[in-house]
């Protein structure tokens, strides 16, 4: 690996920055992955590291220590899309000798920020550098860069300018495994990509000759996965390379290069808990391996690692395993729920289960086989003996269905493929279920898992953003709050298959560092968002913690399934087609550094009235010496009400104000709303480079207008005076006299000063309005009138009726009578 | 490295900035693969196909056009079709500038509105696709895109009815001709946009390549290259038997290289001789922070003055890149002061110099942008209603034509089809839209099918 010279390469093609949207913390982590047992220096590169603090992974294993701001770079490097590595910090990573082999999350806490996510992965083998000092140094066979038996080969493609090869040999025996996986999509943390991470293998024997190759794999889609019985003593090569060149830069892969079995599935793939599964390797070369397999306590997904680099999915679940009897045309199921499990061996099979079940029970049926990374692409249905058509069935699935509920639907998971539905029977009786594969394909490794439950009400909650590709917004949805400050991050909600709960909930915390806490209003029936505010004391530490967000029905009685989750795209391409996602199922929560200022809200004491505007008065609360520009913008208003893009409190301003707006379909009520506000610096659309609070909630009462105006059609000629005459219908009796506007006039129109002003009982309301000689003639309407009510000290402004003004010519001279 | 420089914008206008950029990559023989020679050369082939025996169609008041094209999409409400009174999450972040015949426009477009009684603004113009690609094609040919028939940018079909004057390209792209806006379609490639390929408001000294001698390469090196092309040409002439259009090639090459030393083409291409009065009348400091380079605009219209000046029919400018989907009240900030400058500059400086009547100054988009701002302070692609401005080449002055809803969704008045905006562009030039030409395979094609002229436009 070159990193040093890859630096070299990438500043002297480096242009000025450009500010845009797609400006993401952390662009690269080299080097990207480290052995289990050892520390690792790591150094982290992008925008606003600054500062760094600490760092907290997801998952346990990895502790960061002794952080460094390096020096920023002298001349930035520019990215897709904007993106900008300009700083970069350095620190160890220690990981322990238990530490689970993979990828790992992780975000950086720094005074002010904490990062979007970043990767790093662990390998359970010692690794080494490629260390290619000169472009070619490992292309050909002579070349080959000889590494041990069991290693990870730490590489990069130098595909920027040219094609690249890199070459491993390594000893092996006559007799033993050599097995190859090389990470590569998997493995990187980058943002934005083509199709140059799409890497292939080549196992050779020293002359060149070809023993085994792979580009794709249905366990590790684009990354390949190769393994071969070695023929006799002797050195042999890795070749890895890319199946097609394509330019690009950063792409570095992590090649496990070992003599271990490398099985591509495991059946049966799932059992219950604590359980020690009697179990079968399958599709390894040296053909099928039982073994025993000890499962966790733990329900949900399950990695089996053995003796491989990298682990095969399995499944824990509560309910106990029915095998496919593979003598047999159908299996009988003896009871529900279940799992079921079996394979499909040969093109055209389709495997037949038996059970029973009684009228109006209702069962989510998922399918597990691409997701295990098998090849099967599943199709079931569900029939009852005797009946004339399936009562269900399933091929492809949404990623709700999936359980994935923060995924983007642009992003790319295999697990889409699985079918997954929700079976309500409709009769009491013996029912069918079958699986077949849609392409009518089979193989020894088409291992399928069926897994059949009851279904149950559930509402999971995921940060809410909706942003160019998907990609992560620390604007909308980083957790950073400032010590003795606020946050307000919209949570969105999403139902989980064959939730039929529709009542009210509230939201709980769980896992909130000492001196924060949650307010949340309670979510109205029906709504998908809803925001969260974090309060930080003022002698909270700084710190980063991971923690859940969970919905609750506001009736204890009622029972819900809740959890959290968060996706993040990596290798993205414009639209938000990203090759890959990391999904986690907790939230990190920061206490930064004190911000500069805080905001307040004035409490309105007047009403939002629909189809009116409310002003908001804020109040900027500025720490001695910070004098700069604070944008603010409400990012969560009720359903039916509107707001202004953002406004920008000037430098050294102290009060600004903000407006809401209301449509007729607002729902009348009291609402909680808050403001959020931050520096200017860095980059808006995802938010990174700034210090972001919140104001507190204020209560906002959305009501019934004051009045109704019903408009007399009018006409005027040019050149002459004439009116506009609305019917005011009266909702709520005015206070004293109000200002009247009228909107929508042609440009040549005016209404003649004084305006006519409005008060309680007036039946209707004129403007006296006069044409110019050319107005344009014609019909305008869209006629409209303000009025503007002041009420305790604040001003509503509320719009009603639609009006129609025609202008006319002039009359030229006395009408003539009709012809009879 | 290598990676891509993007700028912001949905993914498919992303896309087209690739487009665009890979022409530039490919050099001035880009996108039509036309160097001044090919120019010259089918200039004087469609003299003798016709034009030159039949004498030269009728032109129209507009003698010359300066179309301004601004890729992206500019928001409507921003610029000449502002909305004050619609509701606040309509209304957008700017206030306006009022006209001096009542009329408003947005705040950024200050200068422009006090010269507002030269031009036309448009603002009923109604699109077919919010679709960056696609509504390009559109405008710059009249046409949404076919997979049977390419169709002809409308300066392909200027250079085609009227040829060349005073010896210069009848049409030249400013900098380069914009991707996704088609090309000469099933007319020659003759007809072609002479592409600068090099930008006169860019950062480093501007030379159009066809025109300067490459760098590097001295004067006599240069005789030397063209000695070699003339050995080679000439074993061609012997090779083949039609020596005369041999024999022509060889002319347009001379009449390339005669250009080079023209004293008349170098100074219709270059800036020189400009006073600094007339660079700041266009506005020439302007710096997009965005981008961190100078804005440019105000030296490619005076450059584009300069060629209608000195002969050339039709010349398109470009500038920016207008895809606000976030921010735009930056990108508003950052973008249209040096607009507006330079349109203002451009309008005043024609009619000073007595070229308005007869230079029709066109500036469009592809189309416009959503009435309501999104939750990222943008909008997106809208191609209900829009607005264009047009001046000069016997275009009403001092007119608002047609309106937008109270909230710039649909036209409430006058609604004029793009179809219809560019028909009334091809009358001024004294090109019948409604007239056929022959497509490959003889097959008539109408320039713009179901246009008709808005008479309300023309003076």
């Amino acid at each position: 690996m070159r990193i040093a010279a890859s630096i070299a390469v990438l500043l002297c093609g480096a242009w000025p920055a450009l500010a845009g949207p797609m400006v993401h913390h952390i662009e690269a982590v080299w080097p990207r992955c480290g052995s289990r047992g050892t520390t690792v220096e790591v150094t982290l590169h992008g925008v606003s590291l600054e500062q760094a603090r600490e760092i907290i992974f997801y998952r346990p294993g990895i502790r960061a220590i002794e952080l460094e701001d390096l020096p920023p770079y002298e001349r930035p490097i520019s990215l897709h899309h904007s993106g900008r590595i300009e700083e970069q910090v350095r620190c160890k990573f220690v990981i322990a000798a238990d530490c689970p082999i993979g990828e790992h999350p992780f975000r950086l806490r720094t005074a002010t920020e904490l990062t979007g996510l970043s990767m790093f992965a662990v390998t359970k083998f010692p690794t080494v550098d490629e260390a290619e000092a000169r472009r070619g140094d490992n292309d050909l066979l002579a070349k080959a860069k000889p590494v041990p038996m069991n290693v990870t080969a730490r590489g990069k493609m130098d595909s920027d300018r040219m094609p690249d090869v890199d070459l491993y040999r390594v000893s092996g025996k006559s007799g033993e495994h050599l097995s190859v996986e090389v990470d590569s999509v998997w493995l990187t943390e980058k943002h934005y990509a083509e199709l140059e991470f799409d890497l292939m293998v080549r196992l050779l024997d020293d002359r060149g000759r070809e023993l085994a190759r792979n580009d794709d794999s249905a366990l590790h889609v684009q990354d390949p996965i190769v393994s071969a019985i070695l023929p006799r003593d002797g050195d042999y090569i890795v070749e890895v390379r890319q199946p097609i060149y394509r330019t690009g830069s950063f792409v570095y892969y992590a090649a496990h290069i070992g003599n271990h079995r490398r099985p591509l599935a495991v059946y049966p793939a799932g059992g219950q808990p604590g359980q020690t599964l009697s179990a079968t390797l399958l599709g390894d070369p040296a053909g099928e391996l039982p073994l025993k397999i000890g499962l966790p306590p733990t329900l949900g997904d399950f990695a089996y690692e053995g003796d491989m680099p990298s682990t095969l999915p399995m499944r824990v679940s509560a309910y106990p395993n029915v095998l496919e009897v593979r003598e047999s045309e159908e299996t009988s199921v003896a009871s529900l729920p279940a799992a079921l499990n079996g394979i499909i061996e040969s093109p055209g099979d389709a495997d037949v289960f038996q059970l029973s079940a009684k009228k109006g029970e209702r069962y989510r049926v998922r399918v597990f086989a691409r997701s295990l990374g098998t090849p099967l692409d599943p199709r079931i249905w569900i029939e009852r003996v005797g009946g004339d058509s399936p009562e269900v069935e399933g091929d492809d699935a949404t990623y709700p269905d999936r359980g994935l509920y923060a995924v983007g639907p642009q992003l790319q998971r295999k697990e889409l493929l699985d079918p997954s539905v929700v079976w309500q029977a409709q009769h009491s009786g013996t029912y069918r279920l079958g699986i077949s594969d849609m392409r009518s394909l089979g193989g020894p490794t088409f291992v399928y898992r069926i897994e059949i439950e009851p279904a149950s009400d559930a509402v999971f909650t995921y940060p809410y953003s909706r942003v160019i590709d998907n990609v992560e917004c620390p604007r909308l949805t980083s957790f950073a709050i400032a010590q003795g400050n606020r946050w307000t991050v919209n949570i969105g909600l999403s139902e989980g298959q064959g939730n039929q709960y529709r009542g009210e909930l509230e939201m709980i915390a769980r896992g909130l560092p000492p001196g924060v806490r949650m307010i949340a209003p309670r979510v109205p029936a029906g709504y998908k968002t809803i925001p969260v505010q974090f309060v930080a004391s003022a002698d909270a530490r700084p710190q980063v913690a991971l923690f859940e967000v969970l919905a609750r029905p506001v009736d204890p009685a009622q029972k819900l399934i809740s959890g959290s989750q968060q996706a993040f795209p990596f290798l993205g391409h414009s639209g938000g087609h990203a090759w890959r996602s990391v999904v986690v199922d907790r939230y990190a929560l920061a206490v930064t550094e004190p911000a500069p200022f805080s905001i307040e809200v004035v409490p309105p004491a007047i009403p939002l009235a629909l189809n009116g505007e409310l002003t908001l008065d804020v109040i900027i609360m500025r720490r001695p010496g910070f004098h700069a520009p604070v944008e603010f913008q409400a990012d969560w208003v009720p359903n039916g009400v509107d707001v202004q893009p953002t406004v920008t409190a000037e430098a050294g301003q102290n009060k600004a104000q903000y407006r809401l707006s209301a449509g007729a379909a607002a729902k009348p009520g009291k609402w909680k709303i808050a403001l959020e506000a931050t520096t200017t610096g860095g980059s808006y659309y995802l938010g990174v480079g700034r210090i972001r609070v919140s104001s507190a909630f204020v209560d906002v009462t959305i009501a019934e207008p004051y009045l109704a105006l019903k408009n007399h059609p009018a006409s005027i000629r040019r050149g002459q005076r004439g009116q506009v005459i609305w019917d005011v219908d009266h909702k709520k009796p005015l206070a004293g006299e109000t200002e009247a506007v009228l909107l929508g006039l042609p440009k040549g129109v005016s209404v003649v000063e004084p305006a006519p002003r409005l008060k309680a009982g007036d039946k209707q309301l004129v403007f006296n309005i006069v044409a110019s000689d050319d107005v344009l003639l014609g019909q305008y309407k869209e006629l409209k009138c303000e009025i503007v009510v002041r009420e305790a000290g604040q001003e509503i402004r509320q719009r009603t009726g639609t009006g129609i003004l025609r202008v006319d010519p002039p009359l030229a001279s006395k009408p003539q009578e009709a012809k009879r | 490295m290598n990676e891509r420089r993007v700028a912001s914008g949905c993914q498919q206008f992303r896309d087209m900035r690739v487009g665009r950029r890979a022409a530039l990559q490919v050099g001035f023989c880009g996108a039509l693969g036309l160097s001044l020679g090919d120019l010259l050369r089918g200039e004087a082939r469609a003299l003798a196909q016709g034009h030159a025996n039949e004498g030269r169609p009728q032109e129209g008041p507009a003698k010359s056009i300066i179309h301004l094209h601004l890729p992206g999409g500019m928001a409507q409400q921003e610029s000449w079709d502002p909305k004050p009174e619609a509701p606040v999450e309509y209304r957008g972040p700017f206030q306006v500038a009022k006209t001096k015949s009542g009329e408003v426009f947005s705040e950024n477009f200050g200068r422009t509105a006090r010269v507002a009684d030269k031009l036309t603004i448009v603002r009923s113009v109604v699109g077919k696709i919010p679709d960056h690609s696609q509504a390009t094609f559109h405008l710059f040919t009249g046409y949404t895109p076919s997979t049977v028939i390419e169709y002809p940018q409308m300066g392909a079909v200027v250079s085609q009815h009227f040829g060349p004057r005073r010896g210069l390209p009848p049409y030249v792209a400013i900098p380069n001709n914009l991707a996704y806006s088609g090309g000469t379609g099933y007319l020659s490639s003759k007809y072609g946009a002479f592409q600068l390929g090099a930008d006169p408001g860019g950062q480093g000294p501007f030379k159009v390549q066809d025109f300067s001698i490459p760098q590097g390469v001295s004067a006599q090196q240069f005789d030397r290259r063209r000695s070699a092309r003339n050995t080679i040409e000439g074993h061609l002439r012997r090779l083949h038997a039609d020596a005369d259009k041999q024999n022509t090639m060889d002319d347009f090459y001379g009449r390339a290289y005669s250009l080079l030393t023209s004293p008349e083409a170098q100074r219709a291409f270059s800036l020189e001789g400009e006073s600094e009065a007339m660079l700041d009348l266009y506005g020439q400091h302007y710096i997009l922070k965005a981008r961190r380079e100078p804005a440019g605009i105000g030296k490619r219209l005076l450059l584009a003055r300069r060629l209608v000046e000195a002969g050339v029919r039709f010349v398109t400018v470009n500038y920016g890149a207008w895809d606000s989907h976030t921010g735009l009240k930056d990108d508003c900030l950052d973008k249209m002061p040096a607009l507006d400058h330079a349109v203002a500059g451009l309008l005043t400086d024609l009619d000073d110099r007595g070229l308005l009547d007869s230079t029709l100054v066109m500036v469009t988009t592809e189309f416009g942008r959503t009435p309501k701002m999104n939750n990222a302070n943008g909008r997106d692609h809208w191609a209900r209603v829009y607005s264009m401005l047009l001046a000069g080449g016997g275009v009403t002055r001092g007119q608002v034509y047609g309106a937008s809803d109270a909230t710039s969704a649909e036209p409430a008045r006058d609604a004029v089809k793009l179809e219809d905006f560019l028909f009334t562009v091809y009358h001024q030039l004294g090109i019948n839209a409604d007239d056929e030409l022959l497509a490959f395979g003889t097959r008539p094609i109408e320039i713009i099918r179901d246009g008709k002229l808005v008479k309300g436009i023309v003076a």
